[in-house]
């Protein structure tokens, strides 16, 4: 059996995950199969060296239709020819796209960069749900930006979750340290027609209207 | 079939391994990495995106009987009579196409000692993945024998590390062992020799065994579940692993990201 495959030799089948809506635009990777031999399918992990396809696991196409209702891989309704040095990825409404991966790149960080606006200004009109929806778009077209994390973390502390605050800038940190991501969220909150959270209420003391007013020693 | 036997199959297992190493011409000798990394490896179950936020919802792993999806009579769960269980590898994540996954530790076992089983191998690889030197046994026939009592199966774990692999971290580090071992299956990948546990109806997640979870930073920053659970885990101090997933390549990064963070804490 070959462990390598010329992609030329290959057509797509589907891809190996399974994504929900708030995880799109995605890249995935493609589930191939052979062309002259169809009941022959590539599951991944595998890598490319050049145009060969090395390393993929190779199953049956019974096997595959396990997989697909075991929710782990999405089978397309038909299939199209596969091609060295192409992405394949699934945009918002669920359509697939395969095209030169440089291409494919511009396209998603054209998406990123339309949804970090987006988000910013629904974020700006107090619309935390759109804002919130656009920068999940935004980070999965893009997962190197920063923006929608900023977007996310400042959405989390309007809505005074300092959790989720925080588990934001985790995120960042190995690209930004902590300081610089927090002004970063800042300079989001500042723009947004929501306030930050009012702070605490003042324990409820009894008033007692002469308090914090010095004694006046009685005239003698 | 009970614990009972599954303690008789251990015995056997292990008293053929002695066997087999006594054959060999060098005699392994029992080593602290290997007693301490199958006593402490922990229980790997990973997912796919779509998959892992239903648990993430659920706050349960559970098996495909729990969650009313139908086996197609031809998968290796309904053939094995398996699909009432959840799986565990004893590893890290091996199982393919799936990009996310949640890590527990090895007391998991001790709270399920009476109801859970393992095996020395991939289960569901008995149907179409793995040769059997006797093909005259049935894939229904060989599980019952190779099924041993949790925690226990660790003892043999420990002995395979030492008799059978260059040096005990090879287990986890997915390399061909340097011999077969007594078991008789070839073929497949490495987990054809990877502990599996089957812990049955379903596991919660949020729970004090919970030891690290993974998930693509994305699917941590755009989806409700998954930043719901790290944020949980953040709380509770349970390891919380994010990582970028170039291409795609989901499984790889999810791989790489655990094998690393097993080295870092065990090895």
């Amino acid at each position: 059996m070959p462990t390598q495959w010329n992609v030329d030799d290959l057509e797509i089948v589907g891809y190996g995950n399974v994504l929900n809506h708030d995880m799109l635009p995605s890249v995935v990777p493609p589930v191939y199969r052979l062309s002259d031999d169809p009941k022959r399918a590539l599951l991944p992990p595998y890598f490319f060296n050049a145009s060969l396809l090395c390393n993929a696991t190779e199953v049956s196409q019974s096997e595959l239709e396990i997989l697909r209702d075991s929710n782990e891989v999405t089978l397309f309704d038909d299939v199209f020819a596969a091609h060295a040095g192409f992405e394949l990825w699934i945009d918002q409404d669920f359509q697939r796209h395969y095209q030169p991966r440089d291409e494919a790149n511009r396209e998603l960080s054209r998406i990123a960069a339309e949804a970090i606006e987006n988000a910013t200004e629904a974020l700006h009109r107090g619309n935390l749900e759109e804002a919130q929806r656009l920068s999940g778009v935004a980070i999965s077209a893009d997962d190197t930006k920063l923006e929608p994390l900023a977007i996310k973390a400042a959405i989390r502390r309007l809505q005074g979750n300092s959790a989720g605050e925080r588990l934001m800038a985790e995120l960042a940190a190995p690209v930004l340290e902590e300081r610089l991501f927090t002004l970063l969220v800042d300079n989001y909150c500042r723009g947004s027609a929501c306030r930050e959270p009012a702070e605490e209420p003042p324990s409820p003391a009894p008033h007692r209207p002469m308090l914090g007013v010095a004694c006046l020693r009685p005239a003698a | 079939m009970g614990r009972n036997q599954w303690k008789a199959n251990l015995d056997e297992l292990c008293r053929s391994l002695e066997h087999y190493v006594s054959n060999l011409l060098e005699a392994p000798s029992s080593s602290a990495t290997a007693e301490r990394l199958s006593n402490s490896l922990y229980l790997a179950n990973s997912a796919s995106d779509s998959n892992f936020s239903a648990i993430c919802a659920s706050g349960h792993l559970s098996s495909a009987t729990r969650i009313g999806r139908s086996a197609p009579p031809r998968c290796p769960e309904a053939i094995l009579g398996t699909v009432g269980s959840v799986f565990f590898y004893v590893a890290p994540f091996r199982y393919p196409h799936t990009g996310c996954g949640l890590l527990f530790a090895h007391t998991l076992e001790l709270q399920h000692e009476n109801d859970g089983v393992a095996t020395p191998f991939d289960s569901g690889g008995l149907v179409k993945k793995f040769d059997r030197t006797n093909p005259a046994v049935s894939p229904q026939e060989f599980l019952s024998h190779h099924e041993l009592p949790i925690p226990d199966h660790r003892r043999y774990l420990r002995q395979s590390m030492d008799a059978l692999f260059h040096k005990p971290e090879d287990y986890v580090e997915g390399l061909q062992p340097r011999w077969p071992g007594p078991i008789g299956l070839n073929g497949g990948d490495e987990r054809r020799w990877t502990h599996e546990v089957r812990i049955p109806v379903r596991v919660p997640v949020r729970g004090s065994h919970l030891q690290a979870v993974f998930a693509p930073k994305a699917r941590v920053a755009a989806n409700p579940a998954v930043e719901d659970l790290f944020q949980w885990c953040a709380t509770e101090g349970v390891d919380r692993i994010s990582f970028d997933t170039p291409r795609g390549d989901d499984f790889e990064a999810l791989r790489r990201e655990c094998r690393d963070y097993i080295r870092r804490k065990l090895y």
